[in-house]
């Protein structure tokens, strides 16, 4: 039977993974909570979202560029967009329920602030969701290219709301932000934040200005590098 | 006499992306034939390949296979095409034969038997998952695939960059089986024009988005001459005819448009150059003008 050998390398890439900023956001923030159901329901959202990225990495939940090649009507494609859409934000939706379901059980959440938890997983879970999901969306096809963009500017905003909903827990409970700065954990939000905006600055940056130029004169950029990679080995290029 | 078939014809396809441009493109490939495109990088072929596969919509002109207009039956055209891309097209969490079935069902034509039959020609596991496979695993697949629905079209783009010599001559044998019978053909863009040589019936050299010529490789190889002799040859060489030249420490090699009233040194050795020959001449001679 054929094993993939798991090696330090693929578990660096697998952490690299930019989907994780999110559920480990999520499991750094929450003890920084005070209150116990605060602390709860951050932690299922964390569980939730943390399940589902998962299962997009284990079943390969990506949208497959196929479909934009295989015969069928636009029509029919965009049900199929609109299906698969359906399924991945369904998913997590069901996970997220399950999880305050139990935790409901426990005595540890009540359901209003399972909803008010529903919010904050709309507004983290569904932008990496839209990454591949807004394909859907357009009816032209080389939007393939293009929608990955959308999807990571969303992240983006997305990312940035749930940051602006922390702080507002913060001053429910601190009264004022100079307190929550002073705090250890009023830290590691502040620190985190700014960060994260820089990581997705110079993570996304490059990518905007790239696909601005259009996925064609990025083509030709990597493949003069190849080329004169392939000078180097002697190979000639057509 | 009736009407000649082609099973790909494109008249006047022109599409702006950002600031490169496809110009008013047309030419046609009947069928039995194989269609060399190429081009240095950037010229425009992957474009022009995903314009015909239909994944780039045109600004304007018209592409047809077997007859059929792409725009207005998309779907029956892309039943009637193989692809072979360098893109990763397919799921990569299911197997191969998960991906063939999942996918095969918008083929009418196609046949797991036949699917099952390329991936032992191919020395390929139809269970092994398609994230599993290596850059030229994946090609390989990419064309069982897209030879078990029976497409009378085969687009493939720089198939044989990743396999080694034993895989490009399975995948140069198979090509040939294609297209044996007279009704199917093949298009492919590649970077080893050395293979050209060995499979290509026809040459499309495109260059910034444009065609500069279409034609049947005999009448290409026709057209020019490969002039070798000492370094003094150089200064008596046709001077308007002259594509390239390339100096070594024995002499020169230049290859010169022919034409059959013009006189050549006599101390010059003339022959009849290979497709490799001139491609790589164009390419070289375009390369020193950016």
């Amino acid at each position: 039977m054929y094993r993939e050998k798991i090696t330090w390398k693929k578990i660096g890439k697998f952490l690299r993974y930019e989907n994780w900023v999110a559920p480990m956001y999520f499991l750094v923030c929450m003890p920084s909570v005070t209150s116990a159901y605060s602390r709860w329901f951050l932690l299922g959202l964390g569980i939730s979202v943390c399940i589902s990225y998962l299962l997009d990495g284990i079943a390969g939940n990506e949208l497959p560029a196929m479909l934009y090649f295989c015969p069928m009507t636009k029509q029919e494609r965009r049900i199929y967009f609109r299906k698969h859409f359906a399924l991945r934000i369904g998913t997590l939706f069901l996970f997220y329920w399950v999880i305050m379901l139990v935790f409901f059980v426990m005595g540890k959440v009540d359901f209003s602030l399972a909803a008010e938890g529903m919010i904050y997983l709309c507004i983290c879970g569904i932008p990496p969701m839209l990454r591949v999901g807004n394909g859907l969306q357009k009816e032209g096809l080389e939007n393939f290219y293009g929608c990955d963009l959308c999807g990571n500017l969303l992240l983006v905003f997305g990312y940035m709301a749930v940051f602006f909903l922390q702080l507002e827990f913060y001053m429910e409970e601190y009264g004022d932000i100079v307190a929550l700065v002073h705090t250890l954990y009023g830290k590691i939000i502040v620190i985190g934040m700014l960060g994260l905006m820089l990581f997705y600055l110079v993570r996304f940056y490059p990518k905007v200005e790239e696909y601005v130029l259009d996925y064609e004169r990025v083509c030709y950029v990597r493949s003069q590098k190849e080329n004169a990679l392939k000078k180097k080995r002697g190979v000639r290029i057509g | 006499m009736g009407e000649q078939k082609f099973v790909l014809k494109l008249q006047n396809v022109h599409r702006q992306l950002g600031k490169f441009k496809i110009h008013d493109i047309s030419f046609a490939l009947e069928p039995g034939y194989i269609m060399g495109l190429v081009g240095r990088n950037g010229a425009g072929k992957s474009t022009l390949i995903k314009l015909i596969l239909g994944v780039y919509s045109m600004d304007g002109g018209e592409i047809e296979i077997n007859g059929i207009s792409m725009v207005k039956e998309e779907k029956s055209v892309k039943e009637q095409m193989g692809y072979v891309l360098e893109e990763k097209l397919f799921s990569d969490g299911m197997s191969l034969i998960e991906n063939a079935r999942q996918y095969g069902r918008y083929y009418p034509n196609f046949k797991e038997d036949n699917f099952r039959k390329y991936c032992e020609q191919l020395e390929l596991n139809p269970l092994r998952k398609a994230g599993k496979l290596s850059k030229g695993e994946y090609l390989k697949f990419s064309l069982a695939f897209a030879l078990s629905y029976n497409p009378t079209l085969l687009v493939l783009d720089e198939p044989t960059g990743n396999f080694d010599a034993e895989a490009r001559k399975k995948i140069i044998k198979m090509l040939r089986e294609f297209v044996a019978d007279g009704q199917r053909s093949v298009l492919y863009t590649t970077h080893l024009i050395e293979e050209l040589d060995e499979i290509a019936d026809y040459i499309t050299y495109i260059k910034q988005g444009e065609i500069i010529y279409s034609v049947d490789k005999e009448t290409l190889t026709d057209q020019y001459r490969l002039i070798k002799g000492r370094k003094s040859l150089l200064a008596r060489m046709p001077g308007e005819g002259v594509i390239h030249v390339e100096e070594n420490d024995y002499g020169i090699s230049a290859l010169v448009r022919y034409d059959k009233e013009r006189e050549y040194p006599v101390d010059a050795e003339i022959y009849r150059p290979t497709l490799e020959d001139i491609l790589y001449a164009q390419m070289a001679k375009e390369e020193a003008h950016v």
